[in-house]
């Protein structure tokens, strides 16, 4: 209950909800008079009244959006904090999140070396792929189609 | 919703650099052509374009903003600087350098240096 209280009625959130209550009636407002303009056969009119419920629907959809979301654990502090804690107990983050590059690197690829060459390039392969980090656009992946004979 | 709210910031802040700086140029033919004209008389319809087209793509410009502030964490001041500056001319591209320099750098400098979401962005 305390939770939910912290959620909607914060000092932060009631700024929400009164910019909400201002901008969402503000557009629905300007909206009609576009409606009206249209009809009275002003041809541009068409096109703002289709933009004034967007602007509408945006504002309530990043005030939810606003009032849902961890501002604790993400973000500048938040990442600054979890490197802080992780730094004071070492260990502990790896022991609880492991890396996909260190499993690459270490788990399956060093356990299969004995048993299959083939999978053995093939996790090395993914290893490399986890190493480089995520597929963005400005870091794709340069796929190398190997051939095992 | 973490895929929303948390991952692929390098993304948001392509996609809001992309927006900021369409939005930036557009602006300043509608004040300086069709906001002149409508000011000083000589007003012609052609000219409604620059706002229509200013209008549509700041919505373009308040999603991608608004998901660079939701994944980067940005108060509401900071979020409503960023709103803003799509409405004045010249004013999107230093905010778009403050946002970046004040906040995003940082951030992705402080998530690079974290071991753990190294991998999953």
């Amino acid at each position: 209950m305390a939770a939910v209280r912290q959620r909607w009625l914060s000092g932060r959130a009631i700024s929400l909800h009164v910019a909400v209550l201002v901008f969402v009636p503000g557009c629905a407002l300007a909206a009609w008079w576009q409606i009206n303009r249209a009809q009275d056969g002003n041809q541009l009119s068409y096109l703002y009244s289709v933009m004034w419920p967007a602007f509408g629907i945006l504002g309530l959809f990043f005030w939810w959006m606003l009032i849902h979301t961890d501002y604790e654990n993400v973000g500048l502090k938040g990442t600054r904090r979890r490197t802080q804690t992780a730094a004071a107990t070492p260990g502990s983050g790896e022991a609880t999140s492991p890396s996909p590059a260190l499993i690459g690197a270490e788990g399956p690829a060093a356990a299969a070396t004995e048993e299959d060459p083939e999978l053995a390039a093939y996790n090395a392969r993914l290893a490399e792929l986890a190493a480089q980090g995520p597929k963005t656009w400005r870091h794709r992946e340069s796929v190398v189609v190997r051939r095992f004979p | 919703m973490r895929r929303l709210t948390e991952r692929g910031l390098k993304g948001a802040l392509f996609r809001y650099q992309v927006m900021a700086n369409i939005v930036g140029v557009l602006i300043i033919p509608l004040f300086f052509f069709t906001g002149l004209h409508l000011w000083l008389g000589g007003f012609k319809p052609e000219l409604a374009i620059f706002g229509v087209g200013h209008g549509y793509l700041y919505i373009v410009y308040l999603i991608t903003a608004g998901f660079l502030a939701l994944k980067a964490r940005l108060h509401i001041p900071w979020i409503l600087l960023m709103f803003l500056a799509g409405l004045v001319p010249g004013l999107t591209f230093v905010v778009e350098w403050l946002v970046v320099t004040r906040k995003i750098q940082p951030l992705l400098a402080a998530q690079a240096g974290e071991p753990v979401s190294r991998g999953v962005q």
